[in-house]
């Protein structure tokens, strides 16, 4: 009779290997506690390690320029990214903002430098080049119908949010505000294909004349499948790729965690319950 | 009198279908399979060179159980004729699923069986059905507690308490 543990302990190692290298570094570090079998198989396997040693570095299989072996070459590499953002070694050094001054938007993020120029209805992205990494400078300018108020960007999705508005004046001359968020392929400036037509509900402020208050409307972040937006008090937290409500609650600011968690910023007085200021978007 | 077993309705020769190929498994059960539907495996390819070389045909004996051996060829049927890339599981046969969606399907087994499957696989060399399986033995443990990970695999912990969490040797900052 053969038990269920034969089974598993008497694959050939390249079986193992084979689904262990599938792995992420996490899992593989779990995996290593296992058994002693699977531990030798993990720390005895170059690629394994180069999996565990890349994910320490904050990187994934593909990250780097070179094959993903773990052969000594790709570990050179490996050793060289971390030693020039250990030491701050620039490769490059180049003035992005000349003509552009620094009051307009502006924003950093997965090696893309963004900015909206004075005209509002273009931004200009800057892709940061790696020689380790294998990516290549490039410079491309986006140009809208649109006013743009606000922008913010997840370069590894493609995705570009854009808020614009239209000011529509309404009686005792005051306007209202009517804020619209679409979300776009960061390369092409065309609808993004993943995301779903209606990108939570459109706002209506209702601004005093001449008050310019613009500027500070709407600010907006991106984590992975979730876009927060905190308008008037209020932040609303929506899935893009399905259009589902996550969170909505009054409060002063607010930062993505990660993708699952929102850290909200709220002022209480003294004899009410504080709610915790950590909010899990997809509770078990 | 041996018994032969036919796989199914496909693999009953026709006129102009390819040479047809005697499997014993484990269990001595006689399969008899077109030999193109097993080209894919390169086990049964070098058999076949080495009849080939002698002008003489006999059984293959194989070491593992009729059930595997006929979901075996059941996955070889399903791509028979078709160039499968092992990296690259989202293409589609023509006018059929894409690989991943009709192996995960297919590899919808309990564990043992995965496990039977992917040894088997391996033992006739058949790369992307042994990728498929170790794909699916990946998605069922990514992402688990090391405690779920035995629990799945069906390992015990056979640390001794001092070895148990020893950190990872080569692998440091």
């Amino acid at each position: 009779m053969s038990s269920t543990t034969d089974h598993f302990s008497k694959l050939p190692t390249e079986i193992n290997v084979n689904f262990l290298r599938r792995l992420d570094f996490r899992s593989l570090l779990a995996c290593r506690e296992v058994s002693r079998l699977l531990r030798t198989i993990v720390d005895g396997t170059a690629a394994l390690q180069y999996i565990i040693a890349l994910g320490a570095s904050g990187l994934r299989v593909g990250s780097l320029v070179g094959p993903d072996t773990g052969s000594p070459e790709c570990m050179a590499i490996l050793d060289k990214y971390n030693t020039a953002w250990r030491n701050l070694e620039w490769t490059e050094h180049k003035i992005l903002t000349e003509t552009r001054d620094m009051e307009t938007k502006w924003h950093l993020s997965g090696g893309v430098w963004a900015q909206l120029d004075e005209s509002e209805t273009a931004i200009h992205f800057y892709q940061l080049p790696s020689h380790l990494r294998g990516i290549k400078e490039r410079q491309w300018v986006l140009q809208f119908d649109v006013k743009v108020e606000t922008f913010n960007m997840d370069p590894s999705q493609d995705l570009l949010v854009l808020v614009h508005s239209k000011p529509l004046p309404v009686a005792n001359h005051r306007f209202r505000y009517d804020l619209f968020i679409t979300l776009r392929s960061l390369s092409t400036g065309d609808e993004h294909p993943l995301a779903v037509e209606a990108q939570g509900e459109d706002y209506h402020l209702m601004l005093d004349v001449g008050k310019n208050v613009r500027r500070s409307i709407c600010p907006i972040q991106v984590c992975g499948n979730n876009i927060g937006r905190h308008v008037y008090d209020n932040l609303n937290v929506w899935n893009w790729r399905t259009g589902v409500q996550k969170l909505f609650r009054k409060c002063e600011s607010f930062v993505f965690l990660d993708s699952d968690h929102v850290l909200v910023v709220s002022v209480y007085g003294h004899d009410t319950p504080t709610p915790s200021p950590c909010v899990a978007l997809n509770p078990r | 009198m041996p018994t032969i077993v036919s796989v199914d309705d496909s693999t009953v020769p026709g006129e102009g279908s390819s040479r047809l190929l005697l499997l014993v498994s484990s269990d001595n059960k006689h399969i008899v399979v077109e030999e193109d539907i097993m080209s894919r495996s390169r086990f049964i390819s070098k058999q076949v060179e080495g009849f080939e070389a002698t002008s003489q045909r006999h059984a293959i004996l194989l070491p593992f159980s009729s059930f595997v051996l006929n979901k075996v060829i059941e996955y070889c049927s399903h791509y028979r004729g078709y160039y499968l890339l092992e990296d690259d599981p989202d293409a589609a046969p023509p006018g059929r699923s894409p690989v991943r969606e009709w192996d995960q399907e297919f590899l919808d087994v309990d564990r043992n069986m995965l496990l039977r499957i992917i040894k088997a696989a391996h033992y006739l060399e058949i790369k992307s059905l042994v990728g498929s399986c170790a794909r699916a033995i990946a998605d069922m443990i990514r992402g688990k507690t090391t405690e779920e990970m035995r629990e799945i695999l069906g390992v015990e912990n056979d640390f001794t308490p001092e070895e148990e969490h020893s950190p990872s040797s080569k692998c440091t900052g």
